[in-house]
């Protein structure tokens, strides 16, 4: 059985912890509740017949009332960097935040989430943005954590570039 | 905190404590209150050889804390806030922190109490930013808006209206700046 960590890490009100729900538990709840400090699920997924146990790290949403604590990234086998597609300044943000990322814990294999893909009538992120860092290699994904969709596909995806298969 | 009354005290105060030994266990010292209990049952026997299976952020915690004991400074190494659920669900919202006294190692575990309260005031603090985000955008909207139909109106007032219509495009074009005017007033999209 393997363990690995991952972080999830972004604006608040990102969808951080909607995410890790919908994950974990198959659950949606539109009530946006913030979180503060840092919250910790499990979830062990099936990767070609190995278990790996996911401690996923759900840490408070990056603004000006509170930073992430590069702490809290040591040890992450990878990420899941999330930002709204409603709020073009959480792509900033998400951005910023993979680079403290990658001083804290090094290269390790991460995602970047674009939540929210159900409203997409109201999408702000501009696409040739994430188009370039598309091009520059990052894994970029659409998810909905109201709908569910993208969501176990990122997961999945995150978690077997963690056991590199 | 040889005296065991300041260990009871601890607890009533919702405070777990635990002493480090020299194999590196920690043992409970005290009541175990009765919040604690269902979060980590292995606590209940006083037995906590499994607590860091019980608690992945203690994992994080001790590394740091293993610095912090190599040189000790005044006061205590505190963890931040960390949510945990129990075996029922419910989530529990608690600090960790280690002390050092008499050159013995301490680690304690703090219910946070207040911690819907802190909630509910960073959870106001940000839905104001949002709503304030929110304004910016519609703000960059209106603007663009009355800058389209004030050049329009523009091209109306030059395409040689009679009398009466040239004064109501007039109007309307000093309506539109002063619309334009009070958007400017309005917070930016950050």
């Amino acid at each position: 059985m393997i363990q690995k960590k991952i972080c999830m890490l972004g604006g608040f009100a990102v969808g951080k912890t909607s995410l890790v729900s919908r994950f974990v538990s198959s659950i949606f709840s539109d009530r946006y509740l913030t979180t503060i400090g840092v919250k910790i699920d499990r979830k062990s997924l099936v990767i070609d017949e190995t278990t790996i146990n996911l401690v996923i790290w759900d840490v408070a949403g990056e603004d000006e009332f509170q930073t992430v604590q590069r702490s809290y990234l040591r040890g992450s086998s990878g990420y899941l960097l999330v930002a709204d597609g409603t709020r073009a300044s959480t792509f900033e943000t998400a951005c910023s935040l993979q680079q403290k990322a990658e001083e804290t814990a090094g290269r390790v294999p991460f995602i970047l989430a674009l939540n929210k893909a159900d409203l997409a009538a109201d999408w702000q992120i501009d696409a040739r943005a994430y188009t370039r860092l598309a091009d520059q290699g990052w894994t970029i994904v659409r998810t909905s954590a109201k709908t569910g969709a993208g969501v176990e596909e990122t997961f999945q995806a995150l978690t077997r570039r963690l056991v590199g298969r | 905190m040889a005296d065991p009354v300041y260990v009871d005290l601890l607890a009533a105060l919702d405070i777990v404590v635990m002493e480090r030994l020299p194999d590196r266990s920690f043992r409970v010292l005290g009541p175990i209150p009765s919040w604690f209990v269902p979060i980590h049952t292995a606590a209940s026997t006083g037995d906590t050889p499994e607590l860091e299976r019980s608690f992945p952020f203690l994992d994080h915690f001790l590394e740091e804390a293993a610095a912090f004991w190599r040189h000790p400074g005044e006061g205590r190494l505190r963890s931040g806030p960390y949510s945990a659920k129990d075996a029922n669900g419910v989530e529990f919202h608690f600090e960790v922190s280690t002390v050092l006294a008499d050159r013995r190692i301490f680690l304690l575990f703090h219910l946070l109490t207040d911690f819907e309260d802190l909630q509910n005031v960073l959870q106001r603090a940000r839905e104001r930013t949002l709503a304030l985000q929110q304004v910016g955008l519609k703000r960059a909207v209106l603007l663009a808006k009355t800058t389209i139909l004030g050049t329009q109106l523009e091209s109306l007032a030059a395409s040689g209206l009679g009398g009466e219509q040239k004064a109501l495009t007039d109007s309307m074009r000093r309506a539109t700046r002063e619309i334009a005017d009070m958007l400017e007033t309005l917070p930016a999209q950050k």
